[in-house]
């Protein structure tokens, strides 16, 4: 059966209640456009869920038809037409190409940029690869191997089937579907993710990240991630990829939870690289995502480091609450916007236990015609004895036609806290940039130079190969930015 | 583990108080018919602002810019406007060398003045007269749903004073300006001071009273080009008042204005100040200083707006809060494209000294122009108990040594007031405050 | 090596140059010396390109090549070096990563292949060792933290690295106590040769009895009014500039 007939089938199959428009509408291999309780539906069945998770679904179907957006962001944009948009494609379905001959040329440029290798350049692009591939065996030698540390690594819908226990705990329990719009509809019709499950004391022996450079090429629409730290582990895990991938989905809703018992530690690195759009702003992702992790256990730590250099909008607060008494958050991150690119992102750090500790750096540059906004909280709730914050949050502008904001909230209930802030506002000189060039450096390049400098102290927390790919990330997404 | 409730959710406000619901004394007490002869631009405001209150009532819960302080103290109170005849005394001038305006209740006492011959000044309503385009001051309240107090003291416009000094005109003497409030009144005073070029004054403001009353007041200073204006502000309102105040200060090229506010004592304080930095090469500089203990809230929300090239804004803000007192800065420099040069700084440093103690900072930066210098810098914490213990190993008391280090924290704010006299005016306040706290704590 | 004719240039609609004549030929070390406000280090701006430096009049030719218009990095790349008299900083970049990015830029435009890493970290050892700095420096962001006298160590280790056709120390002296003179000044003979000319700007004598020129210029109010040898910098010492205002250019 054809995957399109079968995802006819399917939908006939419910109690389906489509308008006229759903048998044209399928002929490009996706659910009808819009979302009901029958799209839902739909896609719980195809994923084969139990009820448990449908019933999960539809309550925040339910709630998101009533909840409003968020409007206190600094972005701008019409309002988003949910009823014109695609809840699922079956990823099988997405058309292969036969060679990287087929492939966006710019696409490829930038790929030879950033110094990825041809294999990887396939996959990315989504070009059919034959199985004998060699990451292939490599992918399947890193399963092995987690498999003996008794690490749990899989789609998230695989670990509702086989570990609906650890599901039923832990998702939903750092970010509820009532939290926001956004949120909500992540809980309502996720499609796939990833769980991450870290037994007591165990060591993750390896980088996730190096497992999912490979095998991320299809990140979805609606990720929806769980990682569960259990005491005395670590686990570092990067999501995403410099490289700039095929999307046709305007609207990314992704839900992360972190969970963190006592002693375990936490790192998850991001970089973000979705189409952000045309020189003109036309066009480009809109990347809602909603990221939070809890410290449950003492002197447990949860670490973010983000590099954010895609979409046309980006509103995302990577955040800590530091429940367990010297429990410790941080957030490095990179956000860089050029053309009509709008990021409104920060994070939150809320002190419940005693002698918690965050800290918190924040790099902003913005270019073009751009709007780049840190927001962050930072709360001290009254019983978080003797807790520590220190901010920093620098932004760089680049040319006269764009913004640079700062909105932090720092709120203190507790004497014994101790809270430092500092923020500054420069633009890069015409001293440094002489400077540069009279070493013989063309002003492009020490524009890169500089601004990589600038975020140096967020990039030397990403794992050292995606270090160096962030760099040269930072280059590519100002090109057209001096002159 | 802790059983602690966590509410986190994708948003930036606070937990929200309950909902003050717009109070009918608040428009009532503004039945007050203007006087004869008041001009139609007065007549034109009222209007607007009654219409712009009755539409927008109170700042929501959870509204930005208002949602660290709770307006809950306003409620129970059934304030009025009373007449403009004066009973009863008013405290003596504090500045021993100094010219004087008295308002009591919002209305200005013109028999109380003492003023220079030859000075303009006027009831707020006769501006026009003595202010050239005082309207384009008087009406410009920018938008009044975003702050409705600036509304709620526009729709009850009736007296208060213009200053103007001429081109040049030196005052050669601190003004002092007393605002008197009385018990169960609620006063809408409004206050011009108008510049010419390179005039210059300096101006002790003192607000005070007695019993529970609620004092909105606003306050519009214009500086034309190369004007010097030296402003203080003491606000020791009586235990039980709320204040509640907006300034604006509007500065021409290479204006030069100083502002020191010391805020003590009041159930509620909120003080506004926005910056128009219109034209290039103007300097500002705002320092607020605090001492909050009981239940009181004390809010100090800023605006430096820069439009024009090569201004300074400089804020610096220092406080304690004890016992269960709330301690708010709001602090925004917003810099639009044109503001090329621009130096802005703002920093806002809180002492916390009970656990049940609040601090609570947004210092914002809002920037369009790319070659500028902006920064803030924002720290809460308790007294350094390295220091603390320090002094107690040479022999002095902890109760001692803690006034010590608070007045140490607290003195390089102080210490900024040029005027000598006014200088120790504030520092009698904190030392008061010191002595009085370690009345309690013995 | 480096020819200028009449060259005249404002700052800022001020006019700071007005017409200067001067030719360094190959191997040689020219000084020129010149009250405050002369326009010394408008020059030392101007030939190497900064871009708010306007030239109204007049022409440099550097390697039998016009770089009057020429772009700074174009000039870097001809083998042109200004030591800055207040050297930039340059926060999270190392002095490694910044030489090795120049070095490779410079080899780039000239149609080399990019340098040997390990052969660089040599060079760049080797260099440091003789300018007595700590191998720590180059770790650091460029000139971040780094005193006076550490950052213009940092210029002549650039120079050093660069290896350039023709060196244009400005003030490089000013802010050095005796002993950083002395190993900076070490530093720029080491490279003294018959191909490479060295232009030291100085306010004082002083740099000059540690790096000998074979020619003394005097700047006076835009214009070269004196040219000598190494003599009429002794002079200058003794008897000030008063003698050398204007009138003897008029």
């Amino acid at each position: 059966m054809s995957a399109t007939i079968e995802t006819i089938a399917t939908v006939e199959a419910l109690e389906g209640k489509y308008e006229a428009g759903f048998i044209t509408d399928i002929e490009s291999d996706m659910a009808p456009k819009g979302l009901s309780e029958d799209i839902i539906r739909f896609i719980s069945e195809k994923k084969g869920e139990p009820q448990w998770m449908l019933d999960s679904r539809l309550k925040a179907y339910r709630h998101w038809l009533t909840m409003p957006e968020p409007t206190w962001a600094k972005v701008d944009f019409p309002p988003i037409d949910y009823q014109d948009a695609y809840y699922y494609a079956a990823p099988k379905n997405v058309k292969k190409l036969q060679s990287l001959d087929e492939v966006d040329p710019k696409l490829l440029e930038t790929y030879k940029k950033l110094g990825i290798p041809l294999r990887e350049q396939e996959i990315l692009a989504g070009v059919a690869v034959d199985a004998v591939f060699d990451s292939v065996s490599v992918v399947t030698t890193f399963r092995e191997k987690l498999h003996e540390a008794g690490v749990i690594f899989c789609s998230i819908s695989e670990a509702i089937q086989l570990y609906p226990d650890l599901i039923k705990k832990y998702m939903g329990s750092v970010v509820p579907y009532t939290d926001n719009k956004h949120a909500c509809l992540n809980a309502a019709c996720f499609t796939d993710g990833t769980f991450v499950y870290i037994p007591e004391g165990v060591r993750c022996p390896m980088e996730l990240s190096t497992y999912f450079r490979i095998n991320e090429a299809k990140t979805g629409q609606f990720e929806r991630t769980v990682i569960v730290a259990e005491k005395g582990s670590y686990v570092s895990y990067l999501e995403g990829c410099t490289a700039p991938k095929r999307d046709e989905n305007q609207l990314h809703a992704a839900v992360v939870e972190l969970v963190a018992m006592d002693d375990a530690e936490i790192k998850y690195s991001t970089v973000q690289n979705w189409y952000p759009g045309d020189e003109n702003g036309v066009g480009g992702i809109y990347n809602f995502v909603t990221k939070r992790g809890i410290c449950k256990g003492k002197r447990s730590k949860i670490s973010w480091t983000q590099v954010e250099t895609g979409s046309a909008i980006t509103w995302k607060y990577p955040s800590c609450v530091l429940l367990g008494d010297d429990s410790v958050g941080e957030f490095y991150s990179v956000a860089l916007t050029n053309n009509y690119q709008q990021a409104d992102t920060g994070t939150k750090m809320i002190h419940i236990g005693k002698n918690t500790r965050s800290r918190i750096i924040s790099k902003g540059i913005s270019a073009g015609k751009s709007d780049n906004t840190y927001r962050g909280l930072v709360r001290i709730a009254a019983k978080a004895e003797g807790a520590r914050n220190y901010t920093q949050c620098d932004s760089l502008l680049i040319g006269d036609k764009c913004g640079a904001h700062t909105v932090p909230y720092i709120e203190n209930r507790n004497p014994t806290a101790m809270l430092e802030h500092e923020a500054t506002t420069s633009k890069i000189s015409d001293d440094a940039l002489f400077y540069c060039r009279q070493r013989g450096i063309p002003e492009e390049e020490a524009l890169t130079l500089i601004v990589n400098g600038f975020c140096r102290e967020v990039l030397q927390h990403l794992p050292m190969e995606f270090a160096v790919e962030a760099q040269k990330l930072v280059a590519i997404s100002l090109e057209g930015s001096v002159g | 583990m802790s059983k602690a409730t966590i509410k986190v959710v994708e948003t930036f406000m606070p937990p929200s108080s309950p909902r003050v619901e717009a109070l009918p004394w608040l428009l009532r007490g503004g039945a007050h018919a203007m006087p004869d002869g008041a001009p139609n631009w007065a007549r034109a405001l009222r209007q607007t602002a009654a219409e712009s209150f009755a539409a927008n009532g109170l700042p929501q819960p959870g509204q930005e810019g208002w949602q660290f302080t709770s307006l809950r103290h306003l409620e129970p109170q059934h304030y009025t406007q009373p007449d403009a005849v004066l009973t009863g005394n008013v405290p003596a001038p504090l500045l021993a060398d100094s010219y004087r305006v008295v308002i009591v209740d919002g209305v200005w006492q013109s028999h109380l003045s003492l003023l220079p011959t030859g000075l303009k000044i006027a009831p707020i309503l006769q501006a026009t007269d003595i202010v050239p385009h005082a309207e384009e001051y008087l009406l410009g309240l920018g938008d009044m749903a975003v702050n409705p107090f600036k509304a709620l003291n526009a729709a009850h416009l009736r007296d208060g004073f213009v200053l103007a000094l001429d081109r040049g005109q030196t005052l050669d003497k601190p003004l002092e300006v007393l605002l008197w409030t009385r018990d169960g009144v609620a006063a809408y005073p409004r206050i011009l001071y108008w510049l010419g070029e390179n005039a210059e004054a300096t101006v002790l403001e003192r607000c005070a009273g007695e019993g529970r009353y609620f004092i909105n007041a606003q306050t519009d200073i214009v500086l034309q080009q190369s004007a010097r204006f030296t402003y203080h502000r003491l606000c020791e309102e009586a235990e039980k008042a709320s204040h509640i105040s907006q300034t604006t200060i509007h500065c021409m090229k290479d204006a030069h204005f100083d502002a020191y506010n010391g805020a003590f004592a009041g159930a509620l304080m909120r003080q506004g100040y926005e910056f128009k930095l219109l034209e290039k090469g103007v300097y500002s500089s705002l320092t607020g200083i605090y001492l909050k203990d009981g239940q009181q809230i004390q809010d100090f929300t800023v605006l430096a707006g820069h439009y024009d090239e090569s201004g300074v804004s400089a804020q610096h803000f220092k406080g304690v809060v004890d016992d269960q007192a709330r301690a708010v800065f709001q602090g925004k420099i917003h810099v639009h494209r044109p503001a090329q040069k621009t130096d802005g700084y703002q920093s806002h440093h809180a002492l916390l000294l009970s656990d049940k103690a609040e601090a609570n900072a947004k210092p914002e930066l809002e920037i369009y122009a790319d070659d500028v210098k902006c920064s803030h810098g924002a720290t809460a914490g308790q007294l350094d108990v390295n220091a603390l213990f320090y002094l107690r190993a040479r022999g002095i008391p902890e109760h001692e040594a803690r006034a010590l280090l608070i007045r140490s924290f607290m003195a390089d704010g102080i210490d900024k007031i040029i005027h000598p006299d006014i200088r120790n005016l504030f520092f009698d306040r904190l030392d008061a405050w010191l002595a009085n706290r370690g009345k309690a704590a013995a | 090596m480096l020819k200028i004719e009449n060259l005249h240039a404002t700052v800022a609609d001020r006019e700071v140059l007005k017409g200067v004549n001067l030719e360094i030929p190959a191997g040689q070390v020219h000084a020129i010396m010149g009250p405050n406000g002369s326009g010394k280090s408008t020059l030392s701006y101007v030939l190497a390109g900064r871009d708010d430096y306007e030239i109204t009049q007049g022409k440099i030719t550097f390697m039998g090549e016009d770089i009057t218009e020429m772009e700074p990095e174009d000039r870097a790349a001809l083998g042109l070096f200004l030591a800055f008299q207040y050297p930039i900083e340059i926060p999270g970049v190392t002095t490694t990563t910044f030489l090795k990015t120049a070095i490779n830029a410079i080899r780039k435009k000239r149609g080399e292949a990019e340098i040997d890493p390990a052969a660089f970290l040599k060079l760049q050892k080797e260099k440091m060792t003789q300018l007595n700095m700590s191998p720590e420096m180059v770790k650091r962001g460029v000139n971040v933290g780094f005193s006076g006298g550490e950052k213009k160590r940092n210029e002549v280790l650039q120079l050093a690295m660069l290896q350039p056709k023709m060196a244009v120390l400005d003030e490089t002296d000013s802010g050095l106590d005796i002993d950083a003179l002395k190993i900076v000044a070490d530093g720029v003979n080491a490279l003294r040769g018959a191909e490479r000319s060295f232009l030291v700007i100085t306010h004082y004598q002083r740099l000059l009895d540690y790096i000998k020129p074979d020619v003394v210029h005097v700047l006076a109010n835009g214009r070269i009014t004196a040219t000598g040898g190494p003599e009429l910098a002794l002079e200058l010492e003794k008897n000030g500039y008063a003698a050398y205002y204007d009138e003897k250019a008029a």
